[in-house]
């Protein structure tokens, strides 16, 4: 009688745990309904990683890839973009493009030897990336098709080409300057992958957005200019580009900052309201209508970001805090109008960017 | 500020004079060999620690590696980025700066970054290689915080005259070679070696970082590295000694390929570094004195095309010091000494050039009791750094023969680290800034073990075991500051906590025509940072938990072989990620005759026999399996003893 009361005693506790397990653990293959959290992990130390965070609660799987296909992402994880069930992680210390299913992380495909690549778009079935390539060197847009498996073209653009988006039928990449200064911003072609129109802008231009009215904003960084004795000589300032699609030509310029440098843009869910920020050593995200001609000097939202990201679902701002590139980052969630956050997670190291799956 | 270094200087000069006033009345016996005794007077310092001496056999077996293939054969946690790359030591826990290298009792940690590059150091330069746990403010100063290695050309009027050289092959394209002469008398002699080693490193590795896990060849690893070391001894009499030594070694190496990137490195490091040291000891009836001066100079240039990177970073320290030694009563010796040191440092990456001055004052007591049964030594340290005094550091050692076979013994010291120059001098960017206003490491460990000793006939057989406990306080970490603009700077932010176990048993016989030398080590690590942000209370960074270290050696008649193993537990390399546990294993043969008065060895040998992957640093690949043969020849004159 006793032994026959253990057994089932045993029983229903290994139910429990079992059925424990079942509800606590996510499996890998489904990835879906989260933010997909970029995590950059320290440069040459090949702990780039991704996370997942459910929009529902505060489940978070870390190193999804690593655990799905049992090897490390690779070198600083700079950028991704989600497109036809396919999420596209762009290496930039590893040289590569991993491509995996959006749903479950298998990869599928790679596309190698890049030459410093940053970030990728894609456009019919075309893998476009922009790489600022070695010192010294002119930035590229490569293209691949879309499983990564062809080179079809590489278009040379202007000096560190960073961000890339497509709007208005073309590609547009922000020619950041890399390791110096650039202030242009090239229009491709998507069918004859040529440039339509190099466009001057404001200082070391680094990412685009999309308003209501079809414009592209560029998010003009400025720099930092130091003297051969690594004295700070002066500042390029920071500001945002309104460029018109139709006449190809910059229409608004909003002055920002003299000697800070926001690195990051977003939009709200109406694509009426621009935030920017965040990036190293930057206090802050700013939000600005796209109608205004100058901006609030107060911060929506305080603290220091590594990125940030607008959910286009419920506007929510998904900002990520890196304190250091040993230890785990964190997600903080803030409502549109920067109360919160409501939901605070541990992520992976160096956390830059957010992909909504 | 100046107050206790006084009081030191005093304490210890009041207690030399009365000693010096009971001891006048001594008949004084002295002769070269306690010169030679008095050399090694900082070993005293190993008193009641766990100090382990690499043994002749391996010495010879590692000829024409690196000190770095030594020390991790050895089972010491060596942090190596990738083959020939830059190698570094964490004993007991703590950081790369945290274990000091000692050459002829000066400390070799660069003020720049406070490291020591392993791979610069060919092992045929050294006759005496020694790893002491735990570390020892008071005598070697800042930096020797966890442990220490310690290098020796010792007893060079002893050796015999003779000429040697050898050569080594192997795969990755390595071509070595080494020689050596020593020439002298019982009076004066001088030795001159040289090692140079050419490879193109690119050994097969496989690639657990790309899709597929390719089977691969490193790339960019190659190395061209030479090292020359000149040592000199004088004799005045019978009673004072004077060594020269100096050395010069030249590293051109490029840095290897990361794992995971397809863009193939173009990064090269050069390195040129150069020592010189004076060690002039006098033996007079009632005391001894010895002058010490050195001078280094290290010059490192970093360039990376790719990136457009060119870094120039160049160091020079001028060491002095000055030590007296007094027999006090009849079985106490004391010993003061004085230092006056300077760094001086320039580098790309600081605002100008950067400059340190080091007063320092130091004592100790040793104390033989109980017949020598029982040996105590007692020891302080102040230092003033460019007017500002560090805090007092203060050890301890005691030995206690409890049996004929079994010494108890127990340590404990303080010690302390300066900021490097890099800590100070960073220059202020966007990103990074230097910190003028750090304050130096400070720790304390302690540590109680045994030795069980028994020879018997020609069996031979050790064990010892030590249980260590250390904390590191304000450790020097780079994070982004929130109250800078999250620019990376250091502070003093850490504590290091470590605690575990050392083990080590060894055993030789001789059952002619065999003799088989064999041992066997584990060390155990529990290692934590505490108040480092998120960090906080998780595992050092690649600080493995156990590490086993194994090796057996067969000489019969001309022919040798042997095996050496060691085990490597899972290791942190950040708050998220581990590096898997590897073994590694090396074999090697010789076989040794003789023809036209010299001795000639011939060898062959398999490293990583087990084709193991592993990694020492993340991203960093070592080799498969790969092959070496070598020749040695050894020409002896008659002994000058």
């Amino acid at each position: 009688m006793n032994r026959k009361f253990l057994s089932l005693a045993i029983f229903a506790f290994l139910a429990v745990a079992l059925i424990s397990c079942e509800k606590d653990d996510k499996k890998p293959g489904k990835f879906e309904n989260g933010a997909i959290v970029l995590n950059e992990g320290a440069f040459m130390q090949s702990n780039a990683s991704v996370s997942w965070v459910s929009y529902q609660s505060d489940s978070v799987v870390n190193n999804v890839f690593e655990n799905v296909n049992a090897r490390p992402l690779g070198d600083v994880l700079q950028g991704g973009v989600k497109a036809n069930g396919k999420i596209y992680l762009v290496l930039n210390n590893s040289g590569k493009v991993v491509i995996v299913n959006s749903s479950d992380f298998i990869q599928t495909g790679e596309v190698s030897n890049l030459n410093n690549p940053r970030y990728a778009v894609v456009v019919d079935g075309k893998l476009f990336v922009s790489q600022w390539n070695g010192w010294g060197q002119k930035g590229a847009v490569m293209v691949y098709n879309a499983s990564g498996s062809e080179k079809i073209d590489s278009i040379p653009v202007g000096t560190g080409a960073e961000g890339i988006i497509y709007a208005a039928g073309k590609v547009w990449v922000a020619n950041s300057g890399g390791y110096g200064v650039d202030s242009t911003v090239t229009a491709i072609n998507t069918s004859t992958l040529k440039v339509e129109k190099t466009i001057n802008v404001g200082y070391c231009p680094k990412e685009f957005t999309v308003d209501a009215n079809g414009k592209v904003w560029v998010l003009c960084s400025g720099t930092t200019i130091y003297d051969a004795n690594w004295n700070v000589a002066g500042h390029k300032p920071s500001s945002l580009v309104a460029i018109n699609t139709s006449t190809m030509s910059v229409e608004k310029s909003v002055n920002l900052f003299n000697d800070m440098h926001p690195s990051h843009i977003d939009i709200s869910v109406d694509k009426q309201t621009i935030y920017f920020g965040g990036g190293f050593g930057f206090n802050g995200i700013y939000n600005v209508q796209i109608a205004a001609s100058s901006i609030n000097q107060t911060p929506l939202v305080s603290g220091y970001y590594y990125g940030f990201n607008v959910n286009p679902i419920n506007g929510d701002i998904y900002t990520l805090e890196a304190p250091s590139f040993t230890s785990a980052g964190s997600l903080k969630v803030y409502n549109s109008d920067g109360s919160g956050p409501k939901k605070t997670v541990s992520v992976g190291i160096g956390p830059n960017g957010v992909l909504f799956n | 500020m100046y107050f206790r270094v006084g009081v030191i200087l005093y304490v210890f000069a009041i207690t030399g004079l009365t000693a010096a006033k009971a001891q006048m009345c001594l008949h004084d016996t002295i002769r070269v060999e306690e010169v030679t005794i008095y050399s090694t007077y900082r070993q005293l310092h190993s008193i009641g620690t766990n100090t382990i001496k690499i043994d002749t056999l391996k010495l010879a077996n590692y000829q024409g590696k690196s000190l770095n293939d030594l020390l991790q054969s050895a089972g010491v946690n060596i942090r190596s980025y990738g083959v020939g790359g830059l190698a570094t030591i964490a004993v007991r826990g703590g950081g790369s700066s945290h274990t000091a290298v000692v050459w002829n009792g000066i400390n070799l940690q660069s003020p720049l970054n406070g490291g020591v590059n392993l791979s610069h150091f060919p092992v045929s330069l050294f006759s005496s290689v020694s790893i002491q746990h735990g570390g020892n403010g008071t005598i070697y100063g800042s930096g020797a915080v966890s442990g220490i290695v310690i290098l020796e050309n010792v007893g060079l009027l002893l050796q015999p005259n003779g000429v040697r050289a050898g050569v080594v092959f192997g795969n990755g394209n390595t071509r070595g070679a080494n020689a050596s002469v020593k020439v002298g008398n019982s009076r004066s002699a001088l030795s001159l070696k040289y090692s140079g080693l050419m490879a193109d490193n690119d050994f097969e590795f496989i690639n657990t970082f790309k899709f597929g896990n390719p089977r691969e060849r490193i790339t960019n690893a190659q190395a061209n590295q030479h090292g020359i070391l000149a040592d000199a001894v004088y004799r005045f009499g019978h009673n004072s000694v004077w060594n020269i030594s100096g050395w010069f070694t030249h590293s051109n190496k490029n840095i290897q390929t990361l794992m995971s990137s397809y863009q193939i490195s173009q990064a090269n490091q050069l390195d040129n570094n150069f020592a010189v040291s004076s060690n002039l000891t006098g033996v007079f009836p009632f005391f001894s004195v010895k002058l010490r001066n050195a001078f280094i100079n290290g010059d490192n240039h970093f360039t990376d095309p790719a990136a457009g990177i060119s870094s120039l970073n160049t160091y020079k320290q001028l060491v002095n010091e000055i030590e007296a030694k007094k027999t006090l009563l009849k079985h106490q010796e004391l010993v003061v000494g004085l230092g006056y040191s300077v760094d001086i440092a320039s580098s790309q990456s600081y605002t100008e050039n950067a400059l340190r001055n080091r007063f320092s004052a130091y004592a100790s007591l040793v104390n033989h009791l109980l017949g020598s049964r029982l040996k105590l030594v007692l020891s302080l340290r102040d230092e003033l750094v460019d007017g500002s005094l560090i805090p007092l550091v203060a050890s301890s050692g005691l030995e206690y023969k409890a049996t004929k076979r079994l010494m108890l013994r127990a340590s404990a010291a303080s010690s302390y680290r300066l900021p490097t120059l890099n800590d100070l001098y960073w220059s202020s960017t966007t990103y990074a800034v230097g910190n003028p206003n750090l304050k130096p490491e400070y720790g304390w460990n302690t540590d109680f073990g045994f030795d069980y000793i028994v020879s018997h006939n020609e069996v031979n057989f050790k064990f010892s075991g030590s249980y260590f406990i250390s904390r590191l306080n304000r450790w020097i970490v780079w994070l982004p500051d929130a109250q800078d603009n999250n620019r990376w700077k250091p502070n003093n932010i850490s504590t290091g906590k470590s605690e575990g176990f050392e083990s080590f048993m060894s055993l030789d016989t001789k059952l002619l025509p065999i003799s088989i030398k064999s041992d066997l080590s584990y060390i155990f690590t529990n290692s934590k940072i505490f108040e480092s942000g998120s960090y906080n209370g998780k595992p050092m960074i690649y600080i493995p938990r156990h590490q086993v270290g194994a090796s057996i050696s067969i000489i019969y008649k001309q022919f040798s072989c042997g095996y050496n193993h060691s085990f490597t537990s899972e290791r942190y390399t950040d708050e998220l990620n581990t590096l898997p546990l590897y073994n590694l294993g090396n074999i090697y043969m010789g076989y040794s005759f003789s023809a036209w008065r010299s001795e000639f060895t011939l060898g062959a040998g398999i490293n990583n026999v087990w084709n193991e992957q592993y990694q020492l640093v993340r991203n960093y690949a070592m080799p498969l399996r790969n092959y070496f043969i070598r020749l040695n020849v050894d020409f002896q004159s008659k002994s000058t003893k």
